[in-house]
């Protein structure tokens, strides 16, 4: 079963298209990376995912539950909650709104600390927690939501090294189980690593495996703003000048 | 010993101490609750605003004998109609239209319970008479009060998640806006509760005060709760002592204890974070 499609589809506000002529797939199990500047159309992609935005034109279908990881630097560092506490809100949609969560949610919201490897921490107050686990805390919050689909909105960003490889092996997991995992991200090399890519600018520059992201699709993609880095491998290594880095609105 | 505890004991002897407490237990239930979402959803202005905003509606239903829940529902409505109405309006914008409603409303209201013609004691819509609580007022007070407690017992999960981050409430299936409507509802509903305690101009005081120090003194929501809460009743307790004795106005010496409360902590915070742990 296809967990999300879209055929022709235009996505835009006041009747504007700011994202135009989609079409990708993706199936159980796999990791799409959607790749484009900042303002390229990936934020408008993730709210009509979740339902918020209607298409202006095609159609997209999208299978089952679907749960946003959103950029940690978003949330409020002095909001009186613990860890477990922000886990346990991934159960709150599924009550009814005179139920309050109770022991059994909060058990599944321990079991998926423990499944981010932050079972420990799970009294300790969100905003005490480093960037990268932040980031593994919301991640179990959608696990708690059990959702097919998870997209991840940038979730490397502001992360040290060792939280970033335990995010990746999460990630992995994630598609193992048979969910569909969509990654918003500025990282290029990271993107050749996953299954499916889909570059956004605007519209759809390409949509398929990471075998897709030639120089001219990532120039197209990015607007040019690439440079070639040398790795110190041998072989040539892109990277990517962002052209607003600071602009986390609709980017 | 003996004279401290006598001098302690000695007001709640009076029945209208006794239904002053119980009405105080009430609205600090209530606003030491409520507050800690006022404060935690950044509302404390807009809670000010309905408070006096609703103000005219109260006054129009104690001058008519209408029930004064009614009155207040009235003037919240008309209050939040005339703001959306004059922020609609080429070169006003929202807050200059919150400005000019609530003014022009609490206005209204005070020509109305300072007319000459007015009975006496409504004047209480402006400052509140804790010590004239009757006992019918009580009950209704406590009538208005348990239903707004049952609710944040209920929405508790939500309110959480909502005031946490608001855009991403939608990414976990809630949607935020009947959540902060819940909210402002609850404040009109604990205005309605406080009014006959503290008078629309010191209800504020019970919803921000207690709340603003619990903050200080706790790092987690729910002792946060509680110590809002209980800041909320001994600051009410504290206030009739100083009424009692000061012969001061009950409202006025309930809002000067509770924003004491609060200095007390701020001073207590400082002095803890100055010092070496």
């Amino acid at each position: 079963m296809t967990l999300v499609s879209a055929k022709g589809l235009a996505l835009g506000y006041g009747g504007r298209a700011v994202l135009d002529d989609l079409t990708f797939t993706v199936e159980p199990g796999q990791r799409l990376a959607i790749l484009g500047p900042n303002g390229g159309g990936k934020s408008t992609l993730l709210r009509a995912l979740l339902g918020e935005l209607a298409p202006l034109a095609g159609s997209l279908a999208v299978a089952g539950r679907c749960s946003v990881v959103p950029q940690t630097e978003r949330s409020r560092l002095d909001y009186p909650v613990s860890a477990l506490d922000v886990a346990t809100m991934g159960a709150v949609s599924r009550l009814p709104w005179w139920r309050r969560p109770g022991r059994r949610e909060r058990r599944s919201a321990l079991a998926a600390l423990a499944e981010v490897g932050l079972e420990p921490l799970a009294q300790r107050s969100f905003g005490e927690l480093s960037g990268g686990q932040r980031q593994r805390v919301l991640v179990a919050r959608a696990l708690v939501q059990d959702a097919g689909i998870v997209l991840l909105d940038e979730p490397f960003t502001g992360v040290d090294a060792a939280s970033a490889d335990v995010l990746s092996a999460l990630i992995d997991r994630l598609a193992a189980e048979g969910r569909g995992v969509l990654i918003a991200t500025h990282d290029v090399d990271q993107a050749r690593g996953f299954d499916r890519v889909l570059c956004l600018n605007g519209r759809q520059v390409a949509f398929g495996a990471p075998d897709v992201l030639t120089r001219p699709v990532l120039e197209a993609t990015y607007g040019g703003a690439i440079v070639a880095v040398d790795d110190g491998s041998g072989g040539p290594a892109m990277g990517i000048l962002p052209a607003h880095h600071h602009d986390h609105g609709d980017g | 010993m003996s004279g401290a505890w006598q001098w302690l004991a000695e007001p709640w002897g009076e029945a209208f101490m006794q239904h002053a407490f119980l009405e105080l237990a009430l609205v600090g239930l209530v606003g030491g609750w409520l507050g800690c979402w006022v404060l935690l959803y950044g509302v404390s202005y807009s809670a000010e605003s309905l408070a006096h905003g609703m103000f005219p509606g109260l006054v129009g239903a104690s001058l008519l004998g209408l029930p004064i829940v009614a009155g207040g529902a009235v003037g919240a409505g008309a209050a939040a109609s005339g703001i959306a109405a004059l922020g609609e309006t080429r070169g006003i914008d929202r807050d200059t239209s919150v400005g000019v409603v609530i003014t022009s409303a609490f206005g209204l209201g005070a020509l109305l319970a300072l007319m000459p013609a007015s009975p006496p004691g409504i004047q209480e819509l402006l400052f509140g008479d804790v010590l004239a609580v009757s006992r019918q007022d009580l009950l209704v007070t406590a009538l208005i009060a348990l239903p707004v407690l049952g609710l944040l017992w209920l929405l508790h999960a939500r309110l959480l998640a909502v005031g946490f981050d608001r855009s991403s409430a939608r990414a976990i299936g809630i949607a935020p806006r009947p959540v902060e409507l819940a909210v402002m509802l609850l404040v009109a509903a604990a205005v309605v509760v406080s009014v006959q305690a503290l008078g629309s101009l010191l209800v504020v005081a019970v919803l921000v005060a207690p709340a603003a120090c619990a903050r200080l003194l706790t790092h987690r929501l729910g002792p946060m709760l509680w110590v809002s809460v209980a800041v909320a009743i001994a600051g009410g307790i504290a206030g009739l002592y100083l009424s009692y004795y000061g012969g001061t106005a009950g409202g006025a010496s309930i809002a000067l204890c509770l924003v004491g409360a609060y200095l007390v902590a701020m001073a207590l915070d400082s002095a803890l974070r100055r010092s070496p742990a």
